[in-house]
């Protein structure tokens, strides 16, 4: 083991390293002493020539700046791969301001970079009044929804491609559901994949998001704010974003929630704002015909198997 | 197993060369090394030492791999940034090791700015070249300090250049 000089253990050093490091302001921090953990940022800063030996063209607080930048750069280039559609509606300056203080709201403290985005559709969320233009409300209002749900999108999207999936499971017999005498159908109860996320969306954010991965121009304009209904799952491992409408989602959401097809129904049947007509219509695939393609579909894709 | 990094400061309070951390290291543990010829090259700039003597210093029957990958020089210091070929002094020095003994298998990284493949191939096989040269020449001279190379120097630029990226995996998504 390298043996140190001082009284300082390799420990001290360890800590006295991760504190310049994390400096919000890098290597460059001036003592405000905000609060504890910045005062001792600060101090660490304060530190370097001490710590650090200069080398023939640098001096030690340069030597240390390679470490800095590169600890926030990392995590900032994590973030615009992470959120692709959000760099693009804001552009990369203004994503980058606000992913730098979502950093210093929500400091990483997780062993893995795929935990750092959990927050950043809250943060945004709380931080909304800063992004509404006063002049033209309405419009500012629904861009700040966009921005909140691509946030919100693009982080489920990340926990969905690597969460748990049904790749390796042994596929689901949808079709057995044909096989329920019919008056047992009602009582079944379908266990959801653990890829299946069902969101309610301010805009129709998923389009959005969908056409900056496909590259494609231009992009679509601004959507005014209207509840979406979005299922996403991941099916060989590529992640799947399916637009449903709201008694669908209803359903669907009532089934996730491990209620029985019957009560699920009728529950849905109690809540739309449908005629029994529509609703007929619109649930028809499911509801009167359990081996519809349309549930045999969401079966395959959104659950695993019969509970 | 383990790898020697690229570092980019030193410690004041540090009583041991890194090359002589790492062999003590693998001789007491019986550990297995890989060996980055390019980070050695990256932590010679940095820190004003000789990167021949760190390969002599590396126990030869240890090593079981080679790493090979690009930098980035921007003339006070160097970034092991994987974006780029393999300059000639990492190679003359893979070509060095090669004459210490040290028999492995090569990995290149270029993991950043990754262009099309058959630039990454191309750049993979002269790997080959450099190992056949150095089992038919004579040996160079060993002792031969390594003079830095000006020709492939970027100027401090705006864009901030980090060490190798985060690993991060982007979602697939249709």
């Amino acid at each position: 083991m390298t043996k140190m000089t001082s009284d300082r253990s390799l420990r001290d050093v360890q800590h006295w390293m991760q504190s310049v490091i994390v400096a919000p302001d890098g290597v460059h921090s001036e003592t405000h002493s905000r609060d504890d953990d910045t005062a001792i940022e600060e101090f660490a800063v304060m530190t370097i020539d001490i710590m650090i030996l200069p080398s023939r063209k640098l001096t030690s607080q340069q030597r240390m700046e390679v470490y800095a930048n590169a600890y926030y750069a990392r995590l900032l280039e994590c973030l615009r791969d992470e959120f692709p559609a959000l760099v693009s509606l804001l552009g990369q300056e203004t994503f980058d301001v606000f992913a730098s203080e979502y950093l210093q709201s929500y400091p990483s403290q997780s062993y893995t970079l795929a935990d750092l985005g959990n927050h950043f559709g809250r943060f945004l969320e709380n931080n909304r009044d800063h992004a509404i233009d006063g002049e033209c409300l309405e419009q500012s209002h629904a861009w700040v929804d966009l921005l909140v749900d691509l946030a919100e999108l693009e982080r489920t999207y990340s926990e969905v491609f690597s969460g748990p999936g049904i790749e390796t499971s042994e596929a689901f017999n949808a079709e057995a559901i044909s096989a329920i005498p019919a008056e047992q159908v009602g009582m079944i109860r379908l266990v959801p994949a653990p890829c299946v996320k069902l969101l309610v969306l301010k805009t129709r954010a998923h389009e959005y998001a969908i056409a900056v991965r496909k590259g494609v121009k231009p992009l679509p304009t601004v959507p005014e704010s209207a509840a979406t209904f979005i299922v996403i799952t991941r099916i060989n491992y590529v992640v799947r974003t399916i637009r449903v409408e709201p008694d669908e989602f209803h359903l669907l959401q009532k089934l996730v929630d491990d209620v029985c097809l019957e009560q699920a129904i009728a529950s849905v049947a109690e809540q739309s704002s449908l005629s029994e007509e529509q609703l007929a219509n619109c649930l028809s695939g499911c509801w009167h015909q359990t081996s519809s393609e349309l549930l045999i579909s969401w079966s395959k894709n959104c659950f695993e198997h019969l509970s | 197993m383990l790898e020697n990094p690229s570092t980019y400061v030193t410690f004041r309070d540090s009583t041991m060369s890194e090359w002589e951390f790492i062999r003590q290291l693998t001789i007491e543990t019986s550990c297995q090394l890989l060996l980055d010829v390019n980070n050695v090259y990256v932590s010679s700039v940095n820190h004003d030492f000789d990167p021949k003597g760190y390969l002599d210093s590396i126990p030869v029957d240890r090593v079981v791999q080679f790493h090979l990958a690009g930098h980035t020089d921007l003339g006070t210091h160097c970034i092991d940034t994987h974006d780029g070929v393999v300059v000639d002094n990492v190679w003359e020095l893979f070509r060095y090791a090669y004459q210490l003994g040290i028999r492995a298998s090569t990995l290149l990284e270029w993991d950043a700015s990754i262009p099309e493949f058959d630039v990454v191939h191309a750049e993979v096989l002269k790997a080959k070249d450099y190992l056949r040269s150095a089992q038919v020449s004579d040996k160079i001279d060993l002792r031969t300090p390594m003079v830095r190379q000006d020709d492939h120097v970027h100027k401090p630029s705006d864009r901030l250049r980090i060490p190798q990226p985060a690993m991060f995996t982007s979602a697939e998504v249709e």
